[in-house]
């Protein structure tokens, strides 16, 4: 079966710097994959090429079947986009941008009139439909970015940052939303820095300064980086010393922004005895921790993922968590 | 296909006209402005057989073609606010070729300066300005034509410029001297000649010209006619009368027209500017927003 994406080699150069780095990866038909990275790590530049608005500087990449270069028009007959930036036409109604687009992409007539509802069913927006697009609160307008990605029943659909700006309770209907989308056998492809989003995915992408650092599903990765995590707190002139002597009796120690120690173990319950012996009573406090994503991205980068927005973690539907 | 993309693009700047009346009646200020203080003011200094027109008549063509000239070129603006505002991203991703948007953007200027144009005319009406039948279509027709040619100006000069303050000071620096120097205010046959250098250069000459043409029955006195001298005058009457004919005669001559080139010039000067802007705007907002 071919792949709903296909990228090789991808390069972006923006004159002499290098935002993506040569990655290559694959998404499969109907599957939900996710872009997880920091601001910058080169997330919108690489859903920009593949949607053809920003030519790849080098590399082969193919979206539904089509060049992006190449075959710019097949390709976008089958994507539906929602950018990271609002793009709706907030001086006229929720219904004259979803005529333009229909109009935009062969759909007209009654059938258009069908479409609008169908897609304004799914974001539950279908009572604001003569309202003007500057009325509407962030929630809805991103909502209604979606439906309008819908309309033309594309193959693909690219959610660059769908959540960011946006309040817990629409953040959670936005990937109801989604969740929705995907029964329809629908590819989508998103992007994210909220480590709790990319639990959604089937697979996701780790991808920091314009590389793809792992791929593999959410258990994979956090698998990976080998059973669970031992959270230590000790005496603040003391953790140099203890990172110190974790490396030599064999760990991978990182410290994490708020000064504790984390410290990736396959076996639990024979670590903890063995740390108490080392390190005694420097230790302030301990904590197991079953592995995040946020922790895989500590292990492979040595930084946090996390930045000081708040998670979402909390107003998450149950149904989502693994 | 592409005509679809180009109705709806047209749709769109209608749809927005018709949203916002602020656009619509601010507009109108300037020109209704000019239209009253000048043509009241100048009528009442110089008599109006003297100039051997109704100066009021002869602005408001003028005065006309100013103002389906701005509202066209505002269309331009369109452009960026779209890249300002985001929706540019939409177009950008859509399987169009930008050549049917920009197609479906200057029949939106032109339409919209058009409705502006006849509304403008239904104003004129009440102010004494009454054309015909005729004359009412021929003048539709042609802020239609000139809606046209500056809606591809306007959508070539928002692709070339990156901000809307940017756009608007060129929007100030081109509309007064271009309304200036067009003819719109005074006939241009009695000008300097390096001041005609910057008139025929001007586009909107040549629309303000082609709507003196159709208005001229209407702009023009023609009930003042040379007194005739009563052929059974002793001669030496005759001899006395010959210097008032003459210096009558001289003045009546001189009376600038109210046109200055053919029509068919007119057109054909207009057509080509139209071809150049059309094709001008075409290539920048490809080039400028195409991928
Ligand atoms: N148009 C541009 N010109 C120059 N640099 C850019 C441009 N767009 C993005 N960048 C840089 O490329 C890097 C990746 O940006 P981006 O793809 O937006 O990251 P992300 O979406 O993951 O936050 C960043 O360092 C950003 O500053
Ligand atoms: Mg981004």
């Amino acid at each position: 079966m071919e792949n709903a994406i296909h990228v090789e080699n991808l390069v972006k150069k923006y004159g002499n710097f290098e935002a993506v780095k040569g990655i290559s990866f694959d998404v499969r038909k109907g599957e939900l994959f996710a872009f997880l990275g920091p601001n910058g790590a080169g997330k919108s530049t690489t859903i920009n090429i593949l949607v053809t608005v920003l030519k790849p500087t080098s590399g082969i990449v193919y979206v539904a079947g089509h060049d992006v270069v190449r075959e710019k028009l097949q390709v976008r007959q089958r994507i539906g986009v929602v950018f990271q930036d609002p793009s709706l036409d907030s001086r006229l109604t929720v219904e004259d941008n979803l005529k333009i687009h229909g109009y935009v992409y062969g759909i007209y007539g009654r059938e258009l009139q069908k479409r609008m509802d169908e897609v304004l069913d799914i974001v539950e927006l279908k009572g604001v439909k003569k309202r003007l697009v500057k009325h509407l609160s962030g929630g809805m307008r991103r909502r209604l970015e979606i439906a309008r990605g819908l309309m033309h029943t594309p193959q693909v659909l690219f959610l660059d940052e769908p959540t960011t700006g946006l309040d817990p309770q629409n953040r959670a209907k936005i990937w109801d939303y989604v969740e929705n989308i995907r029964t329809t056998g629908t590819t989508v492809f998103f992007s994210t820095h909220y480590m709790d989003e990319a639990e959604y995915a089937d697979r996701v992408a780790i991808m920091d300064h314009g590389k793809i650092l792992a791929l593999d599903t959410p258990d994979a990765l956090k698998k990976g980086i080998g059973g669970n995590m031992i959270v230590i707190g000790v005496k603040k002139d003391k953790t140099d010393s203890v990172l110190e002597k974790l490396k030599q009796m064999g760990f991978t120690p990182h410290k994490a922004n708020d000064g504790k120690i984390w410290i990736p173990v396959s076996d639990t319950a024979s670590t903890i005895p063995q740390l108490f012996s080392a390190l005694g009573d420097v230790i302030t406090e301990v904590d197991i921790r079953i592995p995040t994503l946020n922790d895989v991205f500590l292990t492979l980068t040595g930084r946090e993922l996390r930045d000081d927005e708040s998670s979402p973690e909390k107003f998450v539907p149950m149904r989502f968590r693994r | 296909m592409g005509l679809r993309v180009a109705y709806i693009v047209w749709w769109r700047e209608l749809r927005r006209y018709m949203l916002d009346r602020g656009r619509m009646i601010a507009m109108f200020f300037q020109p209704l402005m000019f239209l009253i203080v000048m043509g009241y003011g100048i009528n009442s200094v110089f008599p109006k057989d003297l100039m051997g027109f109704d100066y009021m008549k002869f602005l408001f063509p003028g005065i006309l073609a100013m103002t389906v000239f701005m509202t066209a070129f505002m269309g331009g603006i369109t452009v960026i606010w779209d890249r300002e505002f985001g929706f540019l991203k939409e177009l950008m991703v859509a399987p169009v070729r930008p050549t049917w948007v920009v197609v479906g953007r200057i029949l939106g200027s032109a339409t919209v300066a058009t409705i502006q144009g006849i509304i403008f005319m239904i104003i004129g009406y009440f102010l004494g300005i009454r054309p015909d039948l005729m004359m009412t279509l021929k003048i539709v027709a042609t802020t239609f034509a000139l809606g046209i040619m500056v809606g591809g100006l306007g959508i070539y000069m928002g692709s070339a410029m990156k901000t809307t303050e940017n756009f608007m000071a060129l929007m100030n620096m081109i509309v007064q001297p271009m309304l200036f120097l067009s003819g719109a205010f005074f006939p241009i046959d009695n000008i300097p000649n390096w001041l005609k250098w910057f008139v025929y250069v001007n586009p909107l000459t040549y629309a303000v010209d082609l709507m003196r043409h159709i208005t001229a029955s209407m702009i023009k006195i023609e009930t003042l006619s040379m007194p005739q001298i009563p052929q059974n005058l002793p001669p030496q009457a005759m001899q006395a009368l010959k210097p008032i004919m003459d210096m009558l005669n001289s003045l009546m001559s001189t009376r600038p027209n109210v046109t200055h080139f053919s029509m068919q010039t007119d057109i054909l000067v207009m057509a080509g500017f139209t071809v150049v802007f059309v094709l001008l705007a075409g290539w920048k907002f490809a080039v400028s927003e195409g991928v």
